[in-house]
């Protein structure tokens, strides 16, 4: 039964304790993740004194944490995503600026190398404009190889990011596995929810999700779990931590760091199905970007070196010999074998070059005229200008035929092994467009460039199931180099007039243009420079359904840049409304958990006010005493 | 809605950052002076940026081959000038010659003032550019002479082509001209045709066929009036006809109709490559005027797409900046209301 002195001793406790939480919530205000807490101040059950409910004063049940669960939910989901655009355009506009900044950039170098070959048709004897072009190429060349390394450089950071951040990831899981247990333990030891345990909790929860996407799993014994993909793969799961593992993918001299998660007792690439978090973003950055851009730059430059070599070769150089390399060639020796292949072939017996009419006439050509068609000796001049023309002409509808991919070569594993092809990227089978020249050969010509498996065809070292990752493209921007070292060997002179008014093969006619022997015009002659100039005004990339190509070398760049430019685009429109979603979420979670100063200084005094009171009537309950015994005193 | 003390702090300094990042992109933008700074400014005009670029470098581009091409036709223009004017001389003294009031001394004499006419034109006809290429050898620009001595008869000269040549006789410079490209080209190919295109412009000339007399009516004797025909007749040029000449003079005869008749047409026809010569400086001219005023509407493009609007800039920069000073006095302002400041 309470009395007057209970009650109020009851009520300044009662006032003490909600003065101390108000304390609290003024000492955290600046702390990341607080919820605000507030005593719950009930009346205590009244005692029955004969007829009347006599009140039995205030007590303090319970200290609240204000705070919404869904609102901590969608913060995170925010933040992942906030946290992967960041990091995208970060990383992004750092190679935008490298390979598609508009003042200096490739197609500037571009630009001049076929201005100095326009100069070079002017004045083809000029030993002058001849440097010119050479120095040109070896600006371009330059240029070519400091973008390279800048992209190389941009792998290896993307790398160490990735490791990095799957470290983060795993050190977060131990935070919050470690505080899962300990809420868990105080909550089968005491009443009380350990409310700033329960904080610490979310803020470690909502920082991970800056690292990974993750859904969370509230448990019935206080417990979190916590899923990636989607929901679809554990991190945290029946207090058991699934951690990450950053490594060399499957193809490992690729030297390309991805995630893997052990499941079902097996590790496994999960990097494509990491959408959040700075690990999403990175890894989003890395085959969406960096891939792409180097993809298509490499194209380009494919195109570059496919064209001007073969119209080099059309053309006969000052000393009348016919034109040579005039940059080094396509040619990868070697595929990347993946680690799980069971045959012996590592991939290095695998070459891909740009060989569009192979086994028929592959230049560069010598002196010597072929007297038959097909020419005998594959690098035999052809035995009309028709002939060697129409070569030409292949070669560079073969120029239209090049995709930004890279390739995986699968075989079948038995021998002599069959071969299928497959884009990396997307996994789409490509092996129908495949065809092996000549038949049973192990030779293929696919997307223009010729796969030459004819080794490892016939040799039974390819197990079933076999693959072998190969990137040309890439490749390109290693290899670009100017081949031509002496001016002399610039082949500026086409194919001669001289023919005109003879009858060549004894017919009684002139010959017309096309069936003329191949050889060199005069000294002065400028037609194949001429030629070669206009490759830049040429269409040659990206043939269309008829087989028309639709861009010129530099339009094929632009493509690139423009591609880049608008993933990076994209990334700021995503990040900006990102950040506006995460902004208006962090609004939600201060109104309601927020600490509000103002709030806590009325606090401060209604409490107060109320705890003086419970004094004076500790203070009065004693006067009255008094008065009591004074009475009985007399 | 409740309002917690950190949301005027967030508040404040988000509207804060934002600002500032407006100012900071119209400073960007202000000066360089350019609206698209990287693709990603604006994708779709910077590949347009890019093309239009690429057609102005490139109408520079034939701008600059087609003054080479003009230095080149001057030379050649020079060449022919010169050579005409010379002729002129040699058929103003063939009339007199074959007036019979001078005497075979007279004529004598007279080939003394031949002689160095030929030499004059011959110098013309092997003319060397700045370059050091022949500029009447077809494109075999590295031969020693373009005309050179008749190896069947001596004191008169054969073309490099002709087989008169001998054992100089290069039958590329028969054919194959110069062309250089002063517009854009529809298959951008030239076929080693000697015909060339429509957006080139041919720069050497055969000397073959310069200096050839049309429809040639001197028979060569060796300068015997009636005499008999050499056996392997020079070429009929102009250069022999005059040499054909000298030898009559000295002979002193006076020298037979024939002479000056194709002295006559060759002048004609000399008159109408130089006219062609002025034709194809014309063409360049007006190419590249066609390319420049191109250009202007490629640039007007150009500065729609990827130059800055300065007023709107400034107005813009403005506007931030204004934003950005409000944002940060109300920041302080509110940053300075609390209850607690009443609780003395």
């Amino acid at each position: 039964m309470a009395d007057m002195l209970s009650i109020g001793s009851n009520a300044a406790n009662t006032y003490k304790t909600a003065l101390d939480v108000t304390s609290h919530n003024v000492a955290n205000v600046g702390t990341e993740g607080y919820s605000r807490q507030r005593a719950e101040i009930s009346s205590n059950t009244a005692g029955i004194i004969g007829p009347i409910y006599n009140g039995g004063g205030s007590s303090v049940d319970t200290v609240l944490r204000i705070q919404a669960g869904y609102i901590q939910t969608q913060l995170n989901s925010s933040n992942a995503s906030v946290q992967r655009y960041d990091q995208q355009l970060q990383l992004s506009k750092q190679v935008e600026g490298v390979i598609a900044s508009n003042d200096e950039g490739i197609q500037e170098f571009m630009q001049r190398f076929f201005d100095s070959m326009q100069n070079l048709a002017n004045n083809p004897t000029s030993d002058t404009s001849r440097q010119m072009l050479l120095e040109e190429s070896g600006n371009l060349e330059s240029h070519i190889g400091n973008l390279n390394a800048v992209l190389v450089d941009t792998e290896k950071q993307v790398n160490t990011q990735v490791t990095n951040l799957v470290g983060e990831v795993n050190d977060r899981l131990q935070t919050i596995h470690a505080i899962n247990k300990e809420v868990t333990r105080s909550l089968d030891t005491g009443a009380q929810p350990p409310n700033d345990l329960l904080d610490q909790r979310d803020q470690a929860i909502l920082e991970l999700s800056g690292y990974i996407d993750i859904k969370t799993f509230p448990q019935s014994d206080g417990r979190i779990d916590i899923h990636t993909a989607n929901g679809q793969l554990p991190l945290l799961s029946d207090n058991t931590i699934t951690p990450l593992k950053a490594d060399l993918s499957p193809y490992t001299n690729d030297n390309r760091m991805e995630v893997y998660m052990n499941i079902g007792g097996t590790d496994h690439v999960i990097s494509n199905r990491i959408s959040g978090g700075q690990l999403g973003g990175v890894l989003d950055f890395r085959s969406n970007m960096l891939d792409q851009a180097q993809n298509d730059l490499g194209l380009t430059l494919n195109g570059l070196v496919s064209s001007v070599n073969w119209q080099h070769y059309q053309g006969w150089d000052l000393n009348g010999d016919p034109g040579q390399e005039f940059f080094a060639p396509l040619q990868v020796n070697g595929a990347l074998g993946a680690d799980t292949n069971v045959g012996s072939e590592d991939g290095s017996n695998i070459s891909v070059s740009f060989n569009p009419n192979a086994t028929v006439s592959e230049p560069p050509y010598t002196n010597n005229v072929s007297a038959v068609t097909p020419p005998t000796n594959l690098d035999d001049q052809p035995q009309t200008y028709g002939e060697k023309e129409g070569y030409l002409n292949t070669a560079l509808s073969a120029v239209g035929e090049f995709v930004a991919r890279e390739y995986i070569i699968k075989s079948d594993g038995n021998n002599p092994a069959s071969f299928s092809f497959y884009d990396y990227k997307t996994g789409e089978d490509i092996s129908g467009t495949a065809v092996e020249v000549p038949a049973n050969s192990g030779r293929f010509q696919l997307d223009g460039l010729e796969f030459d498996l004819s080794t490892i065809r016939a040799s039974g070292t390819t197990g079933a199931g076999d693959s072998f990752l190969v990137k040309p493209h890439q490749a390109m921007l290693d290899q670009f180099e100017t081949m031509v070292q002496d001016t002399n060997e610039l082949a500026t002179r086409g194919q001669s007039s001289i023919e005109a008014t003879v009858d060549n093969d004894g017919d009684g006619t002139i010959e017309p243009l096309e069936d003329r022997i191949p050889g060199p015009a005069a000294y002065g002659d400028n037609v194949n420079m001429a030629n070669l100039a206009n490759l830049q005004s040429k269409s040659l990339l990206f043939s269309d359904g008829s087989g028309q190509p639709t861009e010129t070398l530099l339009g094929g760049y632009s493509k690139m840049a423009s591609n880049a430019g608008m993933y990076v685009r994209g990334t700021e429109i995503q990040l900006t409304a990102q950040t506006n979603v995460y902004d208006q979420m962090m609004n939600q979670r201060e109104s309601i958990s927020g600490v509000s100063l103002d709030e806590e200084a009325a606090n401060l005094m209604r409490f107060q006010q109320a705890y003086e009171a419970s004094a004076q009537i500790i203070a009065t309950s004693q006067s009255i005493f008094q008065t009591l015994l004074g009475a009985v005193r007399g | 809605m409740r309002i917690s003390t950190n949301m005027f702090h967030n508040q404040g300094l988000s509207s804060i950052q934002s600002h500032q990042e407006g100012v900071l992109d119209t400073q960007n933008k202000l000066s360089s002076g350019k609206r698209v700074n990287a693709p990603s400014d604006d994708p779709v005009a910077a590949a347009q940026i890019h093309s239009l670029n690429r057609t102005m470098d490139t109408i520079d581009q034939y701008a600059k081959n087609g003054e080479f091409a003009k230095s080149q036709l001057a030379q050649e223009e020079t060449a022919i000038a010169d050579t005409i004017e010379s002729l002129q001389r040699a058929r103003e003294l063939a009339i007199q010659m074959s007036n019979g009031t001078y005497n075979p001394e007279n004529r004598v004499a007279t080939a003394e003032e031949i002689g160095q006419i030929i030499n004059q034109v011959a110098s013309m006809m092997n003319y060397t550019n700045s370059e050091g290429e022949k500029l009447f050898a077809g494109n075999s620009v590295n031969v020693d002479e373009a005309f050179v001595e008749d190896v069947n008869n001596p004191g008169y000269y054969a073309y490099i082509g002709s087989p008169n040549a001998g054992a100089d006789e290069d039958p590329q410079a028969n054919f194959g001209s110069r062309f250089l490209q002063i517009g854009f080209d529809a298959d951008n190919k030239l076929n080693p045709d000697d015909l060339g295109d429509t957006s080139r412009v041919r720069v050497t000339d055969n000397g073959d066929k310069v200096f050839q007399v049309p429809n040639p009516t001197t028979v060569f004797t060796g300068g015997v009036v009636g005499g008999a025909p050499l056996a392997n007749q020079p070429d009929a040029n102009i250069l022999n006809v005059l040499v054909e000449f000298k030898k009559t003079l000295e002979n002193g005869d006076p020298p037979p109709d024939s002479l000056v008749d194709d002295m006559d047409s060759s002048l004609v026809q000399l008159s109408q490559v130089q006219a062609e010569i002025g034709g194809r400086q014309n063409r360049i001219q007006s190419q590249y005027e066609a390319g420049e005023s191109f250009k202007i509407s490629l640039e007007e493009r150009r500065m729609t797409l990827e130059d800055m609007d300065l007023v709107k800039g400034i107005t813009e920069l403005t506007k931030n900046q204004n934003a950005l000073q409000m944002a940060q006095q109300v920041f302080t302002r509110v940053q300075d209301m609390s209850l607690f400041n009443y609780l003395r």
